[in-house]
């Protein structure tokens, strides 16, 4: 159900200035609508930077396996080893974030499912009764 | 996001102008608790909605809503026809969206000047102009300018509440429960107030417990009873059904 009432505009002079200022004021904090998409952007950040982790830590352990001389290892294992594991948890952080977002919204779908049969229920107990 | 509730605006066209607010299929939480299930309301630009309802219905999560002190966890936000879902509360104030909460919101330790002084951020008057716009507006502040706010009594905390709402130059005025444990002859007063703000163009929501004053001076209400407009329309229409939605029938 809604709830709307439209004015006589014609009539509100003191109201037009006032609305027109107020367009003005909120027009540059516009959000974008949406939140499935914030979800969404948050598996696919998820879904690039865990397997770059995984690919960046298998190069910095190649490099690293490939020489002996330990001034050339530590690179591969600051930009591989470390870069990597922060990139692999990044990415884990974004999936996980993505994983309860899913959960929260599966949990208010059933919540409402369930008020609204019992709802029913209340209704068909109030007709016999 | 498209809304699924149908638009129930019986207006032959639409307006030109986009409402002042504007809640389409909202819904809102605490935490995992759902507490409004797509709520759909419009304030047009100079009028006074009024959202009644019993105790617990989730008014004042809908001013909260309205106001960005709780973002929607669906539907659409919408200030004079901008899309403001998950904008800070501060935001709106400076944009002119002002709120005055249940419990009034003033410091109760500081003067009644000082908390007029509080509210000089937004607009051309500074200390002196919003103090003597508040004490014409309600003389007996005046009065009483240097007694701490705490100290006033209800009816003047909710004057001063008002005048430090209107120090904003708002175009946007939320109301929650300004009769709360006031006198019947200062809520009068105070509606007569609201109803004069709107004259000067205010887009007013005022959310009440106490339907019949506000039914008075507004110009669309809606009924709200556990998270849903259940009734809608001009005053006339809704007054028959409050008290069968205040006593459970309507739900």
């Amino acid at each position: 159900m809604t709830a709307t009432q439209a004015p006589d505009l014609a009539e509100l002079e003191g109201a037009e200035a006032r609305h027109a200022r107020l367009m003005g004021a909120v027009r540059n904090l516009g959000t974008r609508a949406g939140g499935p998409e914030r979800a969404r952007a948050l598996l696919i950040i998820g879904g690039v930077l865990a397997p770059l982790g995984i690919a960046l830590i298998l190069l910095g352990w190649s490099g690293a396996a490939h020489t002996t001389d330990l001034f050339e290892q530590i690179p591969y294992v600051i930009s591989g080893g470390l870069l990597g594991l922060a990139l692999l948890i990044a990415g884990g952080v974004c999936y996980l974030a993505f994983w309860l977002t899913q959960l929260v919204y599966a949990t208010r779908r059933d919540a409402a499912d369930t008020r609204a049969a019992l709802e029913r229920i209340e209704e068909v107990l109030r007709g016999r009764s | 996001m498209s809304p699924k509730a149908k638009t129930a605006d019986s207006a032959p066209a639409a307006p030109a102008v986009p409402p002042a607010l504007e809640l389409l299929d909202v819904t809102a939480a605490y935490g995992r608790i759902e507490v409004l299930h797509g709520v759909t309301l419009a304030v047009q630009p100079g009028t006074v909605f009024a959202l009644l309802g019993p105790n617990g219905a989730g008014k004042s999560t809908a001013l909260k809503v309205a106001s960005g002190r709780l973002a929607p966890t669906g539907g659409c936000l919408h200030v004079a026809g901008t899309h403001v879902n998950g904008v800070k509360p501060h935001r709106l104030a400076r944009a002119g969206v002002c709120s005055i909460p249940e419990g009034r919101g003033i410091f109760p330790n500081l003067t009644v000047a000082e908390n007029l002084r509080m509210m000089t951020f937004r607009g051309d008057l500074g200390t002196d102009g919003v103090a003597e716009q508040a004490y014409v507006r309600f003389p007996v502040l005046g009065e009483r300018r240097t007694q701490l706010a705490g100290t006033l009594s209800g009816g003047e905390q909710q004057m001063l509440a008002m005048a430090r709402a209107l120090a904003t130059d708002p175009s946007l005025l939320l109301l929650d429960e300004i009769s709360m444990g006031l006198a019947p002859m200062i809520v009068g007063k105070l509606y007569e107030l609201v109803g004069q703000l709107a004259s000067e163009g205010i887009s007013i929501l005022v959310v009440e417990q106490f339907a019949r004053t506000a039914l008075a001076i507004a110009d669309a209400a809606a009924i709200m009873v556990q998270g849903r407009i259940v009734r809608s329309g001009k005053p006339q229409d809704v007054t028959d059904d409050v008290s069968a939605a205040y006593l459970g029938a309507a739900s």
